[in-house]
């Protein structure tokens, strides 16, 4: 899995390429942790590249969210393929933050 | 080499060079693509389009070389990428065969050393896919592994049944993506839920509780009581199915409470297990435990549209 994070006025613009499994969700949790101490308003996620997230990458990103929540700042995802979309319908994730394809 | 009309996709700014090679590999046979940038290219990729190699110059404008590369190298792994390079970035395409670009070509560049590396990078690619070619024809499968609890890759294992699958024409790449998912889940579970005994209740609601939960995973995976487990993996198949049994030698769980629960949610899942569960069952046709809990089976039947496609 690849992060490529590009910085735009407030707004956090972040491509993760390749799938989300238990060893790079932890990769995951690590960029999240340092995101957290960024200074910035909004963050989109760009989910284009990446054909499945485990549940244990899917914690790491209600996590993120639920820090972000914290703050004050906003989030939502774009690019996602239909699979992962209906994966993160069916636990009612799109009821949290945007979600497009 | 295989005699099927290989795809070459190029990806090039360059006009007149994107134009020579396309003519040049078009005389030769090949069936040619092309993109002016990097994200026309990865469109390609990312919508599935049967491509053999991909040709790309190191820089581009907008998304790089490199970058397509990454995007060939998580989604297609069935491509190989050739990068073309002038001299003044030739450290960045000794990078990019360190990131699993198969060559480099520096510019300028004799059209027939371009032939021969494609020619090399394919006959490679071959012989890798000839070995998985055996099971195309497969009437039926059974596939038994076991491993020690801290010895088992979830990820790895269940990205290599899930290609077995695929090789075997049981399902496309999108389905592919759906059983990594569901295998990974199904090893997990019995790797950290079973045989560590991981609880997932101390995984917490921040990055800081999460904590205990690895360090926890450490400590057990050092401890050969339960480091030493086993799991046993045993996979079935046949054309209009297969089967997937997952058994660990832990105490087992409840799983009636999980199997009992509603397929649809009426509200978030913030439960880490039960999350991981229902995306097995959202994507597996048919789940079934053993009394104890600790033997979990997997069923799935083959979609019609793959089955009226010859695998009938």
């Amino acid at each position: 899995m690849e992060l490529n994070v590009a910085r735009q006025n407030g707004t956090l613009n972040i491509s993760i390429i390749g799938a989300v499994d238990n060893e790079s969700a932890e990769e995951l949790k690590a960029h999240f942790q340092q995101l957290l101490n960024d200074d910035f308003a909004e963050v989109v996620f760009d989910l284009s590249y990446v054909p499945f997230i485990t549940s244990s990458g899917i914690g790491k990103f209600l996590i993120f969210y639920k820090s972000m929540i914290a703050r004050g700042r906003k989030m939502r995802i774009k690019g996602i393929n239909d699979n992962l979309l209906d994966l993160f319908r069916s636990i009612k994730l799109d009821q949290l933050f945007p979600i497009e394809k | 080499m295989d005699t099927h009309q290989k795809t070459i996709l190029v990806v090039d700014d360059e006009e007149l060079l994107a134009n020579l090679l396309t003519d040049y590999f078009k005389s030769l046979g090949y069936n040619v693509l092309t993109a002016q940038d990097g994200e026309e290219a990865a469109k390609y990729l990312s919508n599935g389009t049967p491509i053999d190699v991909v040709l790309s110059d190191i820089n581009l404008p907008g998304m790089s070389g490199l970058d397509l590369l990454r995007i060939a190298r998580e989604t297609r792994n069935d491509i190989s990428v050739i990068m073309l390079t002038g001299y003044k970035t030739l450290d960045n395409a000794i990078a990019s065969i360190r990131h699993g670009a198969k060559d480099f070509i520096t510019k300028p560049f004799e059209l027939n050393l371009v032939r021969k590396t494609v020619e090399k990078v394919l006959r490679s690619q071959d012989n890798a896919q000839r070995k998985l070619q055996v099971l195309t024809h497969c009437r039926y499968m059974e596939l038994a592994l076991e491993f020690r609890t801290n010895e088992l890759d979830a990820g790895l294992v269940a990205r290599y049944l899930a290609e077995l699958l695929w090789r075997a024409g049981f399902c496309s790449e999108q389905d592919y993506n759906q059983l990594c998912l569901a295998f990974t889940e199904t090893l997990l579970n019995a790797q950290e839920h079973g045989n560590l005994e991981l609880p997932s209740s101390i995984k917490g609601d921040d990055f800081e509780q999460m904590m205990q939960f690895e360090e926890l995973r450490e400590t057990r995976l050092a401890n050969p009581t339960y480091a030493h487990r086993k799991i046993s993996i045993v996979l079935n198949f046949n054309p209009q199915s297969f089967s997937l049994n997952v058994t660990d030698e832990g105490p087992g769980f409840d799983w009636r409470k999980y199997i009992t629960k509603q397929h649809k949610v009426s509200e978030v899942n913030t439960d880490s297990h039960g999350r991981g569960f229902m995306f097995i069952r959202h994507i597996i046709d048919e789940v079934y435990f053993n009394e104890k809990g600790n033997s979990i089976t997997l069923v799935k039947h083959v979609p019609v549209t793959v089955q009226s496609n010859g695998q009938g």
